[in-house]
Order: C-alpha cells, then sequence, then structure tokens
C-alpha cells in the first residue's frame, strides 16, 4: 500500500468505476451510434421472441377453442355408442352414421336402473333427408330423440321450445330445427308454427336453436330434431323387430363419478347382451372427458414443439448478437485503449459492451412481443381461433431474450476488456 | 521523489521474434519536476512513457511510483492510477469521435464515479481553462488540430493528476498551435503539475529545463540547464 501523495491528495489505490446508469447510458449512445446495424442485429431475437409469443398464443386458443366446442355438446356426457375399432357385429369399421345397432329398449333400461346417477337419456337415431319449405330445398340430417336431448347436448332453442314427453308418445310431427336450416329454408320469414316437409312428410316448427358457430364435425346449425318414436315411424320406416338407435347420450350426475358411471354402464350394458369378454362387445361407450384430455395432449405436444422451434430461432439470433458485437469490439479497439488509459477498469469496459448487447437484446424482446402479438392476431384471424394471450410464455421468451443477449454477449465483451491497452492505442 | 525507474527493460515478442524496445534504463524524476525525453523513432522513448504511464508492464526492473513498487498493483489498481494519478496527451489527440468535447473532458471523471452534473460544470470550468468555452458542444470533427490538443489537455486535466504525460503532443499541430500547447504545458507546470514531454522536436525540448535522451533503448545523455521552463 503506498501512502497518498502529499500535494494532490491521491492514493495509489481508492474506488473508480461506472455507475449502472453511466454503463446503459454508454450503451445506449454506442447503439444509436449506428441505428440500422443495431436494428438487424436486435432482428433476430425479435423474430425469435415474436414466433414464441405467437405461436403460444395461437395453441392456447386452439386448445380453449376445443375445448369450449366439445364443453358446448354437453356437459358430464357420456356416449353409448357401437363398437369402435372395426370389432362391431358385422366386422367393418362402424361409426355415427353407420346403421343403427343399438337397441332402443337400452336407452329405456339405463334410465330405468340409474335414477340416481343418470340425470338425462338421449337416444339418437338419425338419417340425411330433404326439407322443404315453399320453393325452398335443402339436404339435412334428421335426428330422431327424446327431449332429455336439449338438457344433455346443451340444445335449449332460443325460440319456441324442445318438443315435450307427450310429442313423443303421440308420435307427434313436430320439429325443432337448427340455426342455419333456419336461416336457409325460411329465409327471412318466422319459422315457428310452419310447416315444413321432411321426406315428404309434414312436420310443425315449434323450436329454434341459436347459432352454435360451425363446429364442423357436429354441426348442430344444420340439424333438425324430431321426436324418435315419430322419426322411427315415418322417417326410418321401421318395419318389424326391436327398434335400433345409433348412439345413446347419457348425462351423469356428478363430474367426479364420470369415469366410475362409464365403468357400470359398460358392466351393466353387457350383462343385458349377456356378453362376457370385452372383445365381444358390440358397443362402446366414450367419455367426453377422455377426449378433451387427448386435445389437450395433443395441443400440448405441438405448443411445446412449436416453442422449441422458436426457442432455436432465438438462439440464431444471440449468435447474430455476438458476432455484430465481436466486429464492434474489432472496430472500436481505438476507443477501448483510449478508454483504459484514461482509467476504465476491465469491469468497466466489459459492463459497457455487456450493456449493449443486453439493451440490444431487451429491445428486441419488447419488440418482439409486441410484434408476437400482432402476429397472433393476424394467424387467428386466418384460422379462425381467438389467440390466448400467455403472460408467462411472453414472459419467459422475454427472459431468454435477455439471457441470449447475456450469454452472446459476454465473449466479445471480456475480448474487450482483456485487451493490451497499448496495443488497443496504436490499433490503426 | 515522484517516480523513478530501476533497471528497467522491456522487450516485445512478436512472431517468435523478440524485440528489446528498452535495454535498461534509470530515470528519477522530482515532483513539480518539467522535462523532455528525445530520440529518433524507434528509440524507446514511447516505450518508455507507456511505462510510466502505468499502461505497460516492464519485462525487467522495477517502476516506483512515490517510492512504491508498481510491479504487484492489479490492472484494477492501475486502471485507477491512470484515472487519478496520470493525464495523458497523445499526438493524435485520441478524442472519443463520437462525443463532444465537454463530454470527452467528462470520461475521465465518469470512471471516477464523479455524479453527472458535477463533472459537467468542472469539464466546462476546464475548457475555458484552455480557452474553448465556445466550443464545448462541438464533436472533434468540427475542430481545429491546435483545438482538439486543447480539448485533449483539459481532459488529461480532469482529475488535477499530479503526472502530466505527453506524447509527441505538437507533432500534429502547426508551429503556432504547437507554441500555444508549449505555453500552456509550461503554465500547467509552474502551477506544480509534473510534467513529461515525448518529442523528436528540439524546438520542443528547448522549452524544458530538462532533456533526456535515449537511443536504441538506453538513456544516453541527461541534460539540466538553467533556462527554460520547469523549477
Amino acid at each position: 500500500m503506498v501512502a497518498a501523495e502529499p500535494g494532490k491528495g491521491v492514493g495509489l489505490r481508492g474506488k473508480v468505476g461506472l455507475s449502472l446508469e453511466e454503463v446503459v447510458h454508454i450503451a445506449l449512445r454506442a447503439i444509436a451510434t449506428n441505428p440500422l446495424r443495431s436494428a438487424l442485429t436486435a432482428l433476430g431475437v425479435v423474430i425469435g421472441v415474436a414466433a414464441v409469443v405467437a405461436l403460444t398464443m395461437v395453441g392456447q386458443g386452439t386448445t380453449q377453442r376445443i375445448t369450449s366446442l366439445l364443453e358446448g355438446l354437453g356437459t358430464n356426457l357420456l356416449t353409448v355408442g357401437p363398437a369402435q375399432g372395426g370389432r362391431g357385429p358385422g366386422g367393418g369399421l362402424v361409426r355415427f352414421g353407420g346403421p343403427a345397432t343399438l337397441p332402443l329398449s337400452d336407452a329405456h333400461a339405463i334410465r330405468e336402473t340409474f335414477p340416481q346417477e343418470v340425470v338425462g337419456v338421449a337416444p339418437v337415431a338419425q338419417g340425411n333427408f330433404q326439407l322443404k319449405y315453399g320453393v325452398n330445398n335443402l339436404r339435412a340430417t334428421v335426428v330422431g330423440t327424446w327431449p332429455d336431448f336439449a338438457q344433455v347436448r346443451n340444445a335449449d332453442p332460443e325460440r319456441g321450445s324442445f318438443f315435450t314427453q307427450e310429442d313423443v308418445d303421440l308420435r307427434r310431427r313436430v320439429a325443432v330445427i337448427g340455426y342455419g336450416v333456419a336461416q336457409d329454408l325460411f329465409v327471412g320469414e318466422d319459422p315457428l308454427g310452419q310447416r315444413l316437409r321432411i321426406g315428404g312428410m309434414p312436420f310443425t316448427v315449434v323450436g329454434v336453436l341459436p347459432d352454435k358457430g360451425d363446429q364442423g364435425f357436429a354441426s348442430v346449425n344444420y340439424q333438425v330434431f324430431v321426436p324418435l318414436s315419430t322419426y322411427l315411424q315415418r322417417l326410418a320406416r321401421l318395419e318389424a323387430g326391436e327398434p335400433k338407435v345409433n348412439a345413446i347420450y347419457v348425462q351423469g350426475a356428478d363430474r367426479n363419478h364420470l369415469k366410475e358411471l362409464q365403468e357400470r354402464l359398460t358392466q351393466f350394458l353387457a350383462e343385458r347382451r349377456g356378453l362376457v369378454d370385452p372383445s365381444t362387445y358390440d358397443f362402446s361407450i366414450t367419455n367426453q372427458q377422455d377426449a378433451l384430455q387427448s386435445v389437450n395432449q395433443t395441443t400440448l405436444v405441438m405448443t411445446l414443439f412449436l416453442g422449441g422451434v422458436a426457442a432455436i430461432s432465438l438462439l440464431v439470433g444471440g449468435i447474430g448478437i455476438m458476432n455484430i458485437m465481436l466486429v464492434s469490439v474489432t472496430e472500436r479497439t481505438r476507443e477501448i485503449g483510449v478508454r483504459k488509459a484514461l482509467g476504465a477498469r476491465p469491469k468497466d469496459i466489459l459492463a459497457q459492451f455487456l450493456a449493449e448487447s443486453v439493451v440490444l437484446s431487451v429491445g428486441g424482446g419488447v419488440l418482439g412481443v409486441g410484434l408476437g402479438l400482432l402476429m397472433a392476431r393476424l394467424v387467428g384471424q386466418a384460422i379462425g381461433v381467438s389467440p390466448v394471450f400467455s403472460p408467462l410464455s411472453a414472459g419467459v421468451a422475454f427472459l431468454f431474450a435477455i439471457f441470449v443477449g447475456g450469454f452472446f454477449g459476454l465473449y466479445p465483451a471480456w475480448r474487450a476488456a482483456r485487451l493490451d491497452p497499448v496495443e488497443a492505442l496504436r490499433y490503426e | 521523489m515522484l517516480l523513478e525507474l530501476k533497471g528497467v527493460k522491456k522487450v516485445y515478442q512478436s512472431g517468435g521474434v523478440s524485440f528489446p524496445a528498452l535495454r535498461g534504463v534509470d530515470l528519477r524524476v522530482e515532483e513539480g519536476e518539467m522535462l523532455s525525453i528525445m530520440g529518433p523513432s524507434g528509440s524507446g522513448k514511447s516505450t518508455l512513457l507507456h511505462l510510466l504511464g502505468l499502461l505497460d508492464r516492464p519485462t525487467e526492473g522495477e517502476y516506483l511510483l512515490l517510492g512504491k513498487p508498481t510491479s504487484a498493483l492489479s490492472e484494477e489498481e492501475r486502471a485507477y492510477l491512470r484515472n487519478r494519478f496520470v493525464g495523458f496527451v497523445f499526438q493524435a489527440f485520441f478524442l472519443l469521435p463520437r462525443l463532444s468535447a465537454v463530454e470527452n473532458v467528462e470520461v475521465p471523471m465518469a470512471y471516477a464515479g464523479i455524479p453527472r452534473q458535477e463533472r459537467h460544470r468542472r469539464a466546462l470550468a476546464l475548457l475555458e481553462r484552455v480557452g474553448l468555452l465556445d466550443k464545448a458542444k462541438s464533436l472533434p470533427n468540427q475542430l481545429s488540430g491546435g483545438q482538439r490538443q486543447r480539448v485533449a489537455i483539459a481532459r488529461a486535466l480532469a482529475l488535477n493528476p499530479p503526472l502530466l504525460l505527453a506524447d509527441e503532443p505538437t507533432g500534429a499541430l502547426d508551429s503556432k498551435a504547437g507554441e500555444e500547447i508549449m505555453a500552456l504545458f509550461q503554465a500547467l507546470n509552474r502551477d506544480g503539475t509534473t510534467v513529461i514531454i515525448v518529442t523528436h522536436e528540439p524546438l520542443v525540448a528547448e522549452k524544458t529545463r530538462r532533456i533526456v535522451r535515449v537511443r536504441d533503448g538506453e538513456i544516453v545523455a541527461d541534460e539540466r540547464r538553467g533556462q527554460g521552463g520547469g523549477r
């Protein structure tokens, strides 16, 4: 330790150094000096962050849309249908829209056997028929069912009402029509109380369903609902034997016991048929929860995959920052020498260049989140999904961008910090 | 004793070839002196100045500052001394091209941790002292060579260092500007600053009371005279 020099009051050691504010100030000036280069340098990070934000937003929007779609079809819903995976009695692949295979008596039996556990039972038999009103024609799916359908499948009419048990008992020719049918067939007229012809048979409209949106695989908007008894006798033209239906919707009383109910129903239906070996079952019961879960899983995998791709682009952006910072350090060798001669410590130089790359990546991160929001909106509009902003994924992308700036800025800054001052001053 | 070199050697290694820039130099400088170091190019005089300014380390020998050895000082401590103890003036001025005159003068004070307003005030005072207050906001490329060198001197004086080191300070200036710069150094020296000027111009060296002559990495003469500047 050397004593203070008497005349000037300066010792050989002491505190020197830039404040953080000073460091950021120097970095901002350096960035502003070459705006085009700075913008291009940050562009990689901008695109990377934007991609992460946009992809996760659209991914979550898709998940939410499918979830609400499935929930819109009814809550606590079990669907009894034909056996899946080609194990139907004919050996062929049996699906909805295929032949009706379930005895209607199953529906009655379920209703009577599980009065507590089941709050609604709606067997459905369906077929495509020509609809006619005045001069207008339309081909649509006609579904014969029970009044419980309105509750079980969330199909309460917007106007009028669903048909009643009495309608079913008396095989009345009444119909509840989907929103699209009302629009296309009745074009501006009030369909309530009007008579339309279904496969030539006159039916009176008693209810119109609200717009359910275009749900693709099950577009309720283009369906017509009639009492099952009427359907079987008048439209399906049942001749002899036990009436059959395509599916039976069962609404459970309790969400938490839906799985248990599914097992009990399977057991019950198997016993009714005298079947023991599950591989010989001619029916299957699907749980709405299962469908939801598999959808969620699929979109999660997709989101993670796309997020990974986006993270890689962020990494590439970081390498771009490193590249430009290395060039910048070389170009400013003289400046580094001068600063060192004037008293800059190695850590001051390190901080100066590190701050520059972090400011670049933070700026890129901010712009990236903004651009990502915009991209998510555009993509969402294009594919009909309303994107869901996730502060978590935006935050993670943003922090990752800062980390990338720090990590890839470290090496160039370290190179600058350890430059020899004499050589740096001589550098041309 | 302000500073002392004892048997200092400096060898540069470059691509497997070693070049001895200094071959064993002994030099003592008292506080308040003003001296020139003269010699032809390649004689080692700039190397000598870099060593005195703690920009470089000797390969052999010891550099004593205020009687204390400097060889064990860390890079951080050397940076502190360059900041507070030494003021540098270079032939090519070495102003930071994108900073205005006043901002250039502020740079050493920023590294000393002086708050912005305080150092701006002090920087303006220093520019006034070198007669450039009206150019405070000018960028270096808007100034003449003589003006740039005066900004550089103001910057060197920013933290009132006891030692001023000048490397060919008039080398890039016309004779009138050169004389003004030398007058400034003489005035500073009268106020107590130790000034060491490396030059190959006899007209510059004449203005100092002591002339150290260097050739081939060795001191060949150390002349002290009655007239000229210095105490």
